[in-house]
């Protein structure tokens, strides 16, 4: 069985470089790229305006943005090329009315110890930040106290650093956080023992984004490879492989699980966004709308108000990168 | 700190003896074998900065010294410094470095000694660049390009197969300082600006922040030198390599890495790869709404059970030309991309090209050497296709 998506609309020119990053809030998505400014735009209304911009960001770009994934979406964070990490907070702590996004505090990349701050995660608590490092290192923060808690190291001897850690992410329960190197690594940790689990083979290219499945079972990791390999979480088992048939398969920048762990979905750098039913390992949809790489695609939470009238409520997926455009998606369904 | 500046003193003084003694005499002094320095007192004293390059005499700063200098960039810091502080730059005190640049192509140089000198004839490697103040002027005929390369083996295989009069868009001029460039390489390339005005001059750099900062060292000068004058060649546009023409999904990578498979994992599941989707997902009109039909068949067969996963390693990515940067070339990057954005409002296209640029580079992780855009490190071809592209625009 295939499934059918189709685009619901495009944001040409949402920003003037190309767009890296993007994170969802159950209302809108965040989107970071090589220019200063992060802007939000609101996923309720049909042509997704901008909701708010947050000018001067980050002065020499930003290449990461994140959201927590299941959270009430009230923090989002972002890393520039600088290295300094922004917190970003919306509204007051109990204020209803005023809805609008404010720098809550910066971590400035001093502060971070190591090498350049790189990926973030957020836990689905919006309390706790994950970030890697480029010399293999995993900080986690905790954000109300605003102190560094843990700090993963991958290294090995000698404390020579490990291989760059260019992806992470916090399993929605609070308990795992899983890191990507460049070496083709991914590791996982415990949150609680505060050490490592499993280390994890399988891709032998850099490892460009990890996702843990919404019920914390399993792991997906992608990158240069071009393949997304499935883990199991319970033994660190490697599970599958879900890969085209292509000779060279483009390097997979970005990927994310949809709400049910049914589904993930990948972008890569020949401009491809794929829809990959996990179950049966394959790919039931395949878009290119560009030439341009694409760096990051997101789910958006699943929304229970129909977008528009006679639009149904199917789940929805945006896509961005070297084309400057946000591209929405929609599932066809029920047509 | 107070343990080591006797020493910066020490050498501060030796150097200053060594150009007291050479001002005086009128002698050449050499910071090592390849650069000659020619300082000489009356320049400053009585301004006649007539022909007195004859004098002779050898000194070897560096290698006289190298307990105390400890290094070359060392002798070369407290020079320029002392220029600096003198208020002037080094023509202006005739201390002037023999070039390290090869030039080869349509030019021809009238040496103030009255020889001429064919770039064009010298048979496979270019020669060697002269200093500009021998020179009494320059012919270059009908070239129209003028390309400065930063790779001196790139720079060597070029002119050995003759591109500078070979090219499809006509004739003209390679130049290499070596890497970073030279002083006496910077302003033999703006006399040559300011001679042909609609000369073209292109850079072809490495992919990699070091190959960005060195294009940016001849348009807009180093730091260390901004007390020179009339060295900079603002005109130069930026040929390549960009990340577009290394990454590996473009046509011009090689193809012999076919063997890539699936998981060998006892998944049933995993071993079911789609065939054929690619082309077939297209059959929609409009590119707006299409779907995959699932009807793709599971090549299982004709394949062994069980077949090693092959990966590739890394280095196979087009032709072993793409290294991943290290964490030096990481914070080259973002010192360079700091400075670029300090003048990012005041300036053209070309620093935010270069920010667009270094910003993939860091997403990425990637550089790339000039040989990269070829399978065969052959870059004649896309050298013509580029320059077409910029002469047909």
């Amino acid at each position: 069985m295939s499934k059918q998506y189709l685009t619901v609309h495009t944001v040409d020119q949402a920003h003037p470089t190309e767009i890296f990053s993007l994170a969802p809030t159950p209302t809108a998505v965040f989107s970071a790229s090589g220019s200063s400014a992060l802007r939000i735009h609101s996923t309720t209304e049909p042509t997704f305006p901008v909701q708010q911009i947050l000018e001067a960001a980050h002065k020499l770009g930003c290449h990461h943005v994140c959201t927590a994934r299941g959270g009430l979406g009230v923090v989002a964070v972002s890393v520039g090329f600088g290295g300094e990490i922004k917190i970003w907070r919306k509204g007051g702590e109990d204020d209803t009315a005023a809805k609008e996004w404010a720098l809550s505090y910066e971590i400035p990349p001093t502060k971070s110890s190591g090498g350049d701050v790189w990926a973030v995660a957020l836990s689905a608590d919006e309390s706790y930040l994950a970030c890697t490092t480029s010399d293999g290192r995993s900080h986690v923060w905790d954000l109300v106290a605003r102190e560094r808690i843990q700090t993963y190291e991958t290294g090995g001897n000698g404390g020579n650093g490990g291989s760059f850690a260019m992806a992470v992410d916090l399993s929605r329960d609070g308990k795992l956080t899983a890191t990507g190197h460049e070496s083709g690594a991914v590791y996982v940790f415990n949150n609680d023992a505060g050490r490592m689990v499993y280390s994890l083979s399988g891709l032998v290219k850099p490892v460009r984004a990890v996702a843990f499945s919404p019920g914390c079972k399993r792991l997906a990791a992608a990158g240069n490879a071009g393949i997304i390999a499935i883990y199991d979480m319970q033994h660190g088992e490697h599970v599958s492989n879900l890969s085209a048939s292509s000779n060279r398969p483009a390097w997979i920048t970005s990927i994310d699980w949809n709400d049910t762990g049914e589904y993930l979905l990948s972008g890569s750098l020949d401009g491809k966004v794929k829809v990959w039913d996990v179950a049966r390992g394959v790919c039931v949809a395949t878009h290119s709308e560009t030439e341009g790489a694409l760096w990051s695609v997101r789910w958006l939470p699943k929304s229970e108000r129909a977008l528009a009238p006679g639009m149904g409520k199917g789940e929805m997926f945006c896509a961005a990168g070297a084309a400057k455009s946000l591209t929405f998606y929609r599932e066809a369904t029920g047509i | 700190m107070p343990a080591h500046s006797h020493l910066l003193l020490e050498a501060l003084f030796r150097i200053l003896e060594l150009v007291h003694e050479a001002l005086l005499s009128g002698n050449l002094i050499t910071k090592r074998f390849d650069i000659v320095w020619c300082l000489i007192s009356q320049m400053i004293m009585h301004n006649t900065l007539e022909d007195q390059a004859d004098f002779v005499a050898h000194r070897n700063i560096y290698y006289q010294n190298i307990e105390l200098f400890k290094s070359q960039s060392m002798v070369d810091n407290m020079v320029d410094n002392l220029a600096l502080t003198l208020g002037v730059g080094r023509g202006d005190l005739n201390i002037v470095a023999t070039a390290k640049g090869l030039i080869a192509g349509s030019v021809d140089l009238k040496m103030r000694n009255g020889s001429i000198t064919r770039c064009g004839l010298s048979r496979d490697n270019g020669m060697l660049l002269p200093s500009i103040n021998s020179v009494e002027a320059i012919d270059l005929h009908s070239a129209k390009w003028l390309l400065v390369i930063e790779k001196e083996a790139t720079f060597r295989t070029l002119a050995a197969s003759r591109f500078h009069s070979t090219c499809k868009t006509g004739h003209g001029v390679l130049i290499t300082a070596k890497g970073f460039p030279d002083l006496a390489t910077r302003r033999f390339l703006h006399v040559l600006h300011s001679v042909r005005p609609q000369l073209e001059f292109f850079g072809l750099v490495d992919f990699d922040p070091h190959g960005i900062s060195i294009l940016r060292t001849y348009t807009k000068g180093s730091r260390r030198l901004e007390h020179e004058q009339g060295i900079t060649v603002p005109r130069m546009r930026w040929l390549g390599i960009r990340s577009g023409d290394v990454l590996p999904y473009t046509p011009n990578v090689d193809s012999t890495t076919e063997t890539f498979q699936d998981s060998q994992s006892s998944d049933s599941q995993a071993s079911q790869t789609i065939s054929s989707q690619e082309s077939a997902s297209y059959s929609f009109a409009g590119g707006q709404y299409f779907c995959l039909e699932q009807s793709c068949e599971f090549d299982n067969e004709g394949r062994p059970p069980k077949r090693a996963r092959v990966h590739e390693p890394d280095s196979s990515d087009s032709s072993g030309s793409i290294i991943l940067l290290t964490s030096s070339d990481r914070r080259r990057a973002v010192n360079l991309m700091k400075e670029l954005r300090n003048t990012l409002e005041t300036t053209d296209g070309s620093d935010a090209d270069q920010m667009y640029e270094l910003q993939r580079m860091m997403m990425l992780n990637i550089k790339a050497e000039i040989q990269a855009v070829d399978a065969f490190g052959d870059v004649t071809g896309w050298l013509d296709e580029r320059l077409c592209t910029h002469f047909s625009a």
